[in-house]
């Protein structure tokens, strides 16, 4: 081999080596990585029994969330809620749903949502996200579709920061493909199958060190 | 049979208002005794919406009832009772409608307090008359229950008048009641 063609070789690996960089660098586009504003942040659930709308709400959730409005391709979103911290207007019934025949907490305490397939919608849609995701609750996973728009935080007073969005949306559950409340409870026509749960967020983009 | 008041007898109205609600409060009675005690349930959910849902019926036929007894004056007490019975009576019947009538408010007052609106048989959805708050609740919750028990004694008196009228004077006041006299009066 000549010394031109070590050369040329050299050239070859060089530029691979440039080029893989430089792609490299290309499909790891900065991420928009969002930090959850916990004590700003609310989840919501509301079932019916006996038409009677009953809520709730969890105090203790964490997030990480990847979302960039342009580039929903690599959006990401999980969501982990510590199941432990239900709280219901009466506390026989924080007491009822903590237990084995509701969310089971001692064996499954936490319910997380992931999804990695966020979609636009439109403006013009009530929700203008839809991110197609998974849900794992009382050791069961079942497709579920979480439907958001991203507000400014202006609704919000006290937050005036400009680096902070309002994640907003709900979804639907419904309880029986999970489990949630067994025996005599799985009785729909007393306690509805459909659990509204609402999502709101405040979340604060992550300042990432160039 | 007619359907206003006469000056002896009470028009076919004023007699169903009278045993619906009896049969009313036959059924909310049970339901609330029984309802309180259980354990937190499927059934316990049910009950409860019978309860309340039946209830604010009641409160609407209570509130026709007394409209009914405005548009037709009742029969005055017989005056072979002695004053100081007339007016027993009457206060009695007073109270039952004041009791009639706070019992099922105070009933709604406390769903609204406890955060559980009353839906009427699943369809319609009460307002709240009130803000939620634990020591309200709890207050109604007692005055609701009071109210109940003081409304048992009167009834217990209205009975009791009648079984001695019935048995005692033997005078068949009850017929006034009544939608068949069983010894028409001439």
């Amino acid at each position: 081999m000549s010394h031109k063609n070590h050369f040329f070789v050299f050239l070859i690996l060089l530029s691979n080596v440039l080029y893989g960089e430089v792609t490299l660098a290309d499909t790891e586009e900065p991420t928009k990585e969002w930090e959850l504003l916990t004590s700003e942040s609310k989840i919501e659930f509301t079932g019916k029994q006996m038409g009677v709308p009953t809520s709730g709400s969890f105090s203790d959730f964490d997030t990480k969330i990847i979302f960039d409005q342009n580039n929903l391709d690599t959006s990401y979103v999980l969501v982990s809620v510590d199941l432990k911290s239900v709280e219901t207007p009466y506390e026989i019934l924080t007491k009822v749903v903590q237990t084995e025949d509701w969310f089971d907490i001692e064996r499954y305490p936490k319910a997380v949502f992931e999804s990695n397939n966020i979609k636009y919608k439109g403006n013009t849609e009530k929700y203008s996200f839809i991110a197609h995701g998974i849900i794992s609750l009382r050791g069961i996973k079942g497709p579920i579709d979480f439907h958001f728009n991203i507000l400014p935080p202006s609704d919000l007073k006290q937050i005036e920061k400009e680096n902070l969005k309002h994640v907003q949306g709900k979804l639907i559950m419904q309880r029986s493909l999970f489990g949630v409340g067994q025996g005599d409870w799985g009785d729909t026509s007393i306690v509805d199958d459909n659990v509204e749960i609402e999502v709101n967020f405040i979340v604060m983009e992550k300042q990432t060190s160039p | 049979m007619k359907l206003l008041n006469s000056k002896t007898h009470f028009g076919i109205i004023a007699i169903l208002f009278h045993w619906i609600t009896l049969a009313f409060l036959l059924v909310l009675y049970p339901i609330g005794y029984v309802m309180t005690d259980m354990a937190i349930s499927p059934d316990k959910l049910e009950l409860y919406s019978w309860h309340k849902s039946i209830g604010f019926i009641l409160l609407i036929l209570v509130i026709l009832r007394l409209s009914w007894r405005i548009i037709s004056s009742p029969p005055p007490l017989p005056n072979s009772n002695p004053l100081l019975y007339r007016a027993i009576a009457l206060t009695i019947h007073l109270l039952l409608y004041v009791c009639l009538i706070v019992l099922p408010i105070s009933g709604w007052l406390m769903s609204s307090a406890a955060g559980f609106k009353v839906v009427v048989f699943r369809t319609f959805e009460l307002p709240d008359l009130i803000h939620t708050s634990d020591v309200l609740r709890i207050i109604l919750q007692e005055i609701h229950f009071i109210i109940g028990i003081v409304m048992l004694s009167l009834i217990s008196a209205h009975i009791f008048a009648f079984l001695y009228h019935q048995f005692y004077k033997r005078d068949n006041i009850i017929n006034r009641i009544l939608p068949f006299f069983r010894n028409p009066s001439r």
